[in-house]
């Protein structure tokens, strides 16, 4: 039997999710971590605070991410936001006076609740109807008798049963219900720029990270992994027991595995043990020089596409529209494979007792589908697993499904030695064994008639796999992968569908249709471990790969039309919120409205131009609109981002400041996409083993970056910018090479010899 | 007998200097600094990140100057360390133990981390601020161009959420801090 703490998680009881503290403030806990930046560990408190009445720095407490203490699993991704819960469970629980979804609306209705709550027990206190009260600062008076909070709970926690919802391993939970929330015009602690109560800790060196946690009689884990992304085991090396006297070798099926008391000699064994390890030969990927000849040859009828319109009569109007049209516009647009490029390597602490319980330390974005899965491969229920989330390097989707790298082998270990082991990956174990964001091919064209306006458009967005969330430890030991084994969706999903991920604001083109096709893993069909590059969302996942087909491309069709791509964008609108954040950023950056190419815009006679680009993203009710300008030397190639603008209505603004932050953190991680990222792979296997091989932009080549907020309380919808700032650059930055160069960039990345094949090619 | 720790038996070694206070590094043979103060001294700021020196969330400082303890020995080690949990001490003795002394103090470059929010996930900011402390202490109000080259080269310092716009704006109020 395993031990429990003696704190309930019966997610029906409000005391679960909000408590009451002896010294009047508040302990919320939440079934996903905070992954960054910060909506989790910022704006949760400052919801938790408006509805109770509280200062910011009354909600002392907060505990994330614990499968046994927190009530409501779920993902760590949107969790504010209500687009995201209405497109992935169906609006379920979404409140009508609200402007939250998911965690964050949890927590909305949760302190909503308890304030009910409290303020009836208020009313028989003081003897006074609930209308006479007035609550404030974590005291309710009516007249001049006043209570406070801890008082009223003094004989009983907020026992209120809330009604709720869901799977934990999916989507999580969902409180159910309408409870009077506070109206958005009367917010005073959302909208402020609340300071993430996390930094002291990691600016003074006391954060706890998961890489830091330890247990007594604890071993440290490296692995070798196999030689190859299809390589079965030949055999095990052997070790110097002189050399390594207190190394422990671990087998199973393919998973190889040193443990010592000393992290060192753990490193330096997994590396002795490699050399003389045979794996089988393996040759089943087409090398990155390939990618786009091996996408082009791919069997897309493998998974069924996925269309927006199904109708066949209203397909065959768009064809005729395209057809009647006075000018088309047709390119192919590719992207590489992206890694999440975590800065630290995955790492996992697990300790699997003789009891039978398994407790397991990590950074990740899905606890409750990790727990799921790893009962599945212990065949064990699932109360028998328990799983702490700890901070850990950004990762930007890499553990949604629950499978981040480390955590099924580190279990694995444990078991076998007996002993807590903390597993970490080295950083080339990293980057050729963890997931990475799948590859995009478009086809898109545009139809446009005799004055420049678009009449038809057509896409087929090719994006092979989704969301391989296997257990990569299950998949090298041998062992059961299943319950929510493949995807994270409810139901799950095949792992090679894809989905319609951008949002199309351009309502004023009357004929459009688009069609997604996906396909397997590349070289998964072929593995003899069922591995091959397997793929996971990262990053405003398939809305980027879709987005930068479709903005680049109409850019590319206002530069047909002789049109600004500024104005030409308003023109195809009539979404005022989409307009508001171009004429703001055409304000901003003081664009000159005119055509594109710029006039006198050459690709040839060396020396450096210059050129400006614009590019939208809008995601889960957030609209962003940016400019960029460029500088490239015509001579090497070398692309300099000199500026960049953007201008934001995401709806609600919960934390300005955060949300600046997380805007221009977002355009830096776009940029790295745009200039500098791709992976590298050779027939076998990855090759971008280290940050050298796999570049992340430097601090040096950050360009001065301006960002605008405009608020809208009416949008009832909140981001906090996470996501999609990422998606500009890619488009911005394209436009501005084809309005320098008058020849379009259609693939990313744009380091300085593609760009220069590019150029010569267009 | 020699101590056990963690069930290994340790071989007395180097003598070295971190934050102040005299260390003797018991690990088995010749480790990078970065597993000796991890895991030895509990000094959990440094990060691994690497293995390599190509990202700097191993960064520490030896007599003020930055380098990658994951890519110095133990042995090598002749200098006085400094990690994040010792720079309030090195503020209060460059303060002459002045008002920098008083209990949560911190040094201004960690201050100013906090008042520009820096952070994303945080993982790199160890290094960073430490880059940042060595830059000041050569450069007392660096310009721009001077902050992105110390950030960049010979060896970068990496951050994957992006929060280098944030880091030049704290390495310049921490600047103003200091005079």
């Amino acid at each position: 039997m395993v031990e429990r703490p003696a704190v309930t998680s019966d997610p029906s009881v409000l005391s679960t999710w909000i408590r009451i503290k002896p010294d009047n403030t508040v302990a919320v806990s939440v079934g996903v971590g905070d992954i960054g930046q910060g909506s989790v560990a910022t704006s949760m408190r400052q919801i938790v605070a408006e509805e109770l009445r509280l200062p910011f720095e009354a909600v002392t407490d907060l505990l994330t991410g614990d499968t046994d203490l927190t009530p409501d699993g779920g993902i760590s991704a949107g969790v504010l936001n209500k687009m995201v819960q209405i497109n992935l469970v169906g609006g379920v629980g979404v409140h009508p006076d609200s402007p939250f979804g998911r965690t964050a609306l949890n927590v909305q209705k949760a302190a909503a609740y308890a304030y009910q709550e409290l303020l009836e027990r208020a009313a028989a206190v003081l003897g006074a109807a609930r209308e006479e009260l007035t609550a404030r600062d974590g005291l309710i008076s009516a007249g001049s008798r006043t209570v406070s909070y801890a008082d009223l709970v003094r004989e009983s926690q907020l026992e209120v049963t809330l009604p709720n919802t869901g799977s934990l391993e999916g989507m999580g939970l969902v409180i159910l219900g309408t409870p009077p929330v506070v109206p958005v015009s009367e917010y005073r602690v959302i909208g402020q720029s609340s300071p993430n109560p996390r930094v002291p800790s990691i600016v003074t060196g006391s954060a706890p990270w998961v890489s830091d946690v330890t247990l007594p009689g604890m071993l440290h884990g490296r692995l070798v992994l196999p030689g190859t992304l299809g390589s079965t085991l030949v055999s095990v090396g052997s070790l110097d027991l002189d050399a390594f006297p207190y190394v422990q070798v671990i087998v199973k099926g393919n998973l190889v595995g040193v443990v010592s008391p000393d992290e060192w000699e753990a490193v330096r064994a997994a590396e002795a043990l490699a050399a003389t390890t045979r794996w089988s030969e393996w040759r089943g990927l087409p090398g990155s020089e390939n990618l786009l000849e091996a996408l082009l040859d791919t069997d897309w009828s493998q998974a069924p596409a996925v269309a927006l319109l199904k109708d066949e009569a209203a397909e065959k109007a768009v064809e005729e529209a395209m057809g009647a049209a006075s000018q088309t516009v047709e390119a192919m647009y590719a992207l590489p494979y992206f890694k999440h490029a975590t800065i630290g390597p995955a790492v996992t602490l697990a300790d699997v007792r003789s009891d039978g319980s398994t407790y397991v330390w990590t950074f990740n974005q899905h606890m409750q589908a990790l727990r799921s899965k790893l009962a599945t491969m212990l065949e064990t229920d699932v109360d028998n697993v328990i799983v702490h989330f700890r901070e850990g390097p950004g990762s930007f989707g890499r553990s949604i499904g629950g499978d981040g790298g480390t955590e099924a082998a580190a279990v694995v270990l444990s078991q076998a030695c007996g002993r807590p082991v903390r597993l970490q990956w080295m950083r080339d174990d990293d980057f050729k064994w963890s997931v990475q964001q799948a590859p995009y091919l478009g086809d898109l064209s545009v139809g446009l008639d005799q004055s420049g306006r678009m009449q038809a458009f057509v896409a087929k967005h090719h994006m092979p796999g989704i969301d391989d969330t296997r257990l990569l430890g299950a998949l090298l030991s041998g062992l059961p992968n299943g319950g929510h084994a493949v995807s994270w969706t409810d139901p799950p999903q095949p792992l090679f569908l894809t989905r319609l991920a951008h949002e199309w604001p351009y309502d004023r083109v009357p004929y459009r249709q688009e069609i997604c096709l996906g396909a397997p893993n590349l070289g998964q069909p072929q593995s003899a471990i069922d591995v091959g590059l397997r793929h996971r969302q990262m990053r405003s996942p398939i809305d980027l790969q879709q987005t930068f087909g479709v903005e680049c491309v109409i850019n590319e069709a206002a530069a047909a039309a002789g049109a600004d791509p500024i104005q030409f964008r308003i023109d195809h609108t009539s979404d005022r919120r989409l307009i508001n954040v171009l004429e703001a950023v055409r304000e901003m950056s003081g664009w000159q409205t005119r055509s594109s190419p710029a006039a006198g815009a050459r690709a040839t006679g060396g020396g450096s131009v210059t050129g400006r680009g614009a590019g939208v993203a809008l995601r889960n009710g957030g609209y962003f609109a940016s400019v960029a300008e460029v500088s490239l030397d015509l001579g090497s190639g070398q692309v300099t981002v000199d500026r960049f603008w953007v201008a934001a209505e995401v709806g609600v603004v919960v934390n300005p400041r955060m949300l600046k932050l997380n805007i221009e953190a977002g355009v830096v991680f776009g940029l790295s996409q745009t200039l500098k990222e791709e992976l590298q792979f050779d027939h076998s296997g990855i090759t971008s083993t280290d940050f050298r091989s796999y570049p992340l932009l430097t601090m040096a080549e950050v360009p001065e970056i301006e960002v605008r907020i405009i608020e809208n309380k009416e949008a009832m919808s909140v981001g906090q910018g996470s996501e999609p700032p990422n998606m500009l650059p890619p488009v911005a930055v394209a436009g501005a090479i084809h309005d320098a160069t008058g020849k379009p960039i259609r693939r990313l990345p744009m380091r300085p010899e593609y760009v220069l094949a590019e150029l010569r090619e267009a | 007998m020699a101590p056990v720790v963690g069930g290994s038996p340790l071989i007395q070694g180097q003598t070295v200097v971190v934050n102040g206070e005299k260390h003797q590094a018991h690990s088995r043979p010749d480790p990078p600094l970065l597993y000796f103060l991890r895991n030895e001294l509990g000094l959990m700021s440094v990060k691994f990140g690497c293995g390599a020196g190509d990202c700097g969330a191993c960064t520490v400082l030896e007599d003020g100057r930055e380098i990658r303890s994951c890519q110095v020995p133990i042995d090598a080690v002749t200098g006085e360390v400094t990690t994040v949990e010792g720079l309030p001490r090195a503020w209060a003795i460059a303060d002459n133990y002045g008002a920098a002394a008083q209990p949560g103090v911190l040094h201004p470059v960690q201050q100013a981390w906090i008042d520009e929010q820096v952070p994303q996930c945080g993982y790199c900011q160890s290094g960073m601020m430490l880059a940042a402390v060595d830059l000041l202490s050569r450069v007392p109000n660096p310009s721009l161009a001077q902050i992105k080259q110390a950030f960049t080269t010979p060896n970068p310092h990496l951050c994957r959420c992006g929060t280098y716009a944030a880091i030049i704006r704290a390495v310049v109020r921490a600047g103003e801090g200091m005079v």
